[in-house]
């Protein structure tokens, strides 16, 4: 059972007349947690109402054990969380390793543990001599790492990150993904990784949340959201494979075609065995070669969770 | 074959964090040093009170220096500047006055400059971001902001008029100014940290209002010189001299005038115009004090307000 870092439960939030979130439960155990959701889901909103950053108009949340609406728990909650936030919130002026030597100063470390601290984190998400450079100066890319460098100076046991690889090429993504993906797997942090971006989820959580107009539509481990799904199976034969497919289709089966001799069967009713299918490719003399459970993609289980196609929301396993 | 110097693994943080760190000083000091990154700003205006404050040393040393060459020639002459010397001491008062005067408008350039880009560019960037995912509250953010401009006041006000006074002390002849006009060194030091105050809450509470650093410098230069126009024109349309108190600028004056022993624009108008003028007659000076206050009052609700707003949007 894995401790619970974040819970959520009933949270409501309000812009005016938009209901961004409406009644968001959550349990969220460690380890990296992707926050999936379509633009405008209320991912943003989660996070600062985590912080403490916005009041909700209802329901309660706990990150850490604390309750980020009491202003007596909220700047506890700030020490033990780092923030990576969405927008370009580099101060100008000031160099990297000023920048997050003043973040760990304020979080609280003394100031030559915030130095030596800020130049390890700078070092371990990859910027160079350039650390000595102004924020103005920076690309996207070493923006991104300065920010997820802040966000960990203080060695807090959560992070909340925000959309870390918007903006990235792709060698700079799969460099930043790799460090939430270590972050996560090998040092012991709780992570909260709130993108757009399938692949980012699917290469460093082990848990998945969708959002879906300040909703949560699904929600599950990683592994059983793209579980093999037994209903469909690729086929693969040698010879004429029309009368065979013809017979699937007779009993109600969906068949796609994949390429000659290869098609993806979704099975109607009582799924057929491989004898079964062995036995009606023989009848119309052609040899069944391959039979293989098809996995469901993040992709498709995002889309169909969007689209209120998908399984209900289970709780994810503590 | 690259050189590795280091290798780039995660290392925990084995210190302890404070529970309660001095962010507002930290905030302050940050804002300090980065305000003095761009050397061309800074040359621009610092450069301009510190020759008023050399300036102003020169002439106050060269006073107690005629002064006492007079004293060492002895006789008639010698008693007759000794006796002067009361005279002297009022003259470098007025001289120290006088350079408050001017140096609080090239205070008041600097603290526009600096303090306008304070709030406003964090709100800009969404810095604020990333100081209210610390341990940070609003009230100590405030006072780093507040510290920052304050400082800076203090540069360019506070300091060169204190060199002079300094300069004074010791170029007078046996520390008589010390011994005869400390209280000028007192009201320095009280008109420079009302005047540092009140100016330097305006102007971050202004910055507080826009996302953008020149708005808030053209809001501030309207504030303080389109009041101080308005309130002009108001007084000569309507005769009545109380819209004054609304300039802040009027009231530093007042309040000058009163801290150097200068009679009061009442007192000018009403020796000026006999018994029958009374109602031309400005406030009491007590009344320029809960101006400023108010005004201070209402900077710090506003600025508090719009701080609250950068943390927790409610």
């Amino acid at each position: 059972m894995n401790p619970t870092a974040i819970e959520i439960r009933g949270l409501h939030k309000h812009y005016g007349s938009v209901h961004a979130l409406r009644g968001v439960h959550l349990v969220l155990p460690s380890g990296t947690v992707g926050l999936l959701g379509p633009n405008g889901a209320g991912k943003t909103t989660l996070l600062k109402l985590l912080l403490g950053m916005l009041a909700p108009d209802g329901g309660q949340a706990r990150i850490a054990d604390l309750d980020p609406a009491k202003a007596s728990e909220r700047l506890a909650i700030r020490q033990r969380v780092g923030y990576m936030p969405e927008s370009d919130c580099l101060v100008p002026g000031m160099s990297a390793v000023e920048l997050v030597a003043l973040m760990g100063r304020l979080a609280g470390m003394p100031r030559t543990d915030a130095m030596t601290r800020a130049h390890e984190v700078l070092d371990y998400v990859g910027t160079g001599e350039e650390r000595y450079r102004k924020n103005e100066e920076y690309s996207t890319g070493m923006k991104q790492r300065i920010k997820l460098a802040q966000a960990l100076v203080h060695d807090p046991p959560i992070l909340l990150l925000d959309e870390p690889t918007n903006g990235l090429d792709p060698k700079g993504r799969r460099f930043l993904l790799d460090l939430v993906a270590d972050l996560g797997r090998n040092q012991g942090k709780h992570v909260l990784l709130c993108t757009h971006l399938l692949r980012d989820v699917e290469r460093t959580c082990e848990h998945v949340v969708v959002l879906k107009g300040g909703q949560v539509v699904q929600q599950g481990d990683l592994a059983d959201l793209t579980a093999a799904n037994q209903a469909v199976v690729r086929v693969t034969v040698t010879g004429d494979s029309a009368g065979l497919v013809q017979h699937l289709r007779e009993q109600g089966s969906l068949v796609q075609p994949v390429r000659d001799g290869v098609f993806d069967l979704t099975m109607a009713g009582a799924p057929l065995t491989g004898d079964d299918l062995v036995l009606a490719a023989a009848r119309h003399r052609t040899v069944l070669t391959g039979l293989e459970p098809q996995r469901t993609t993040l992709e498709q289980a995002f889309l169909a969770a969007l689209e209120d196609r998908g399984v209900a929301p289970a709780e994810i396993s503590q | 074959m690259k050189a590795v110097t280091h290798t780039e693994i995660y290392r925990p943080y084995e210190g302890h964090l404070r529970p309660r760190p001095p962010v507002e000083r930290i905030l302050a000091w940050a804002g300090i040093r980065l305000s003095f990154r761009k050397k061309l700003p800074a040359l621009l205006l610092f450069t301009p009170p510190a020759i008023a404050a050399l300036v102003g040393c020169v002439t106050v040393h060269l006073m107690f220096t005629m002064s006492s060459q007079a004293k060492r020639l002895g006789g008639a002459r010698g008693q007759v500047f000794s006796e002067g010397l009361k005279q002297l001491l009022r003259d470098v008062s007025e001289a120290i006055y006088r350079f408050l005067q001017v140096n609080q408008f090239l205070a008041l350039l600097v603290i526009a400059w600096y303090g306008s880009a304070l709030i406003a560019e964090d709100k800009r960037l969404q810095a604020n971001l990333l100081y209210f995912a610390r341990p940070v509250t609003p009230l100590r953010y405030i006072l780093g902001k507040l510290g920052t401009a304050a400082f800076l006041g203090t540069l360019t006000l506070f300091v060169p008029a204190m060199l002079i006074c300094w300069q004074a002390a010791f170029s007078s002849p046996d520390w008589s100014f010390l011994k005869q006009n400390s209280w000028v060194i007192w009201r320095v030091c009280g008109y420079s940290v009302i005047w540092i105050l009140v100016m330097s809450t305006l102007v971050v509470a202004i910055s507080s209002c826009f996302s953008r650093r020149a708005l808030t410098l053209v809001a501030t230069f309207a504030l303080i010189f389109l009041l101080d126009g308005a309130t002009q024109v108001a007084v000569e349309v309507t005769g009545n001299q109380n819209f004054g108190l609304l300039s802040p600028n009027r009231n530093f004056f007042e309040i000058a005038e009163h801290l150097f022993h200068k009679p009061n624009l009442g007192d000018i108008l009403l020796q000026a115009s006999g018994e029958g003028m009374e109602s031309l007659a400005p406030w009491n000076i007590e009344g320029s004090y809960w101006a400023l206050g108010l005004m201070t009052l209402l900077a710090l609700s506003v600025l508090w307000r719009n701080v609250r707003k950068m943390e927790v949007i409610a």
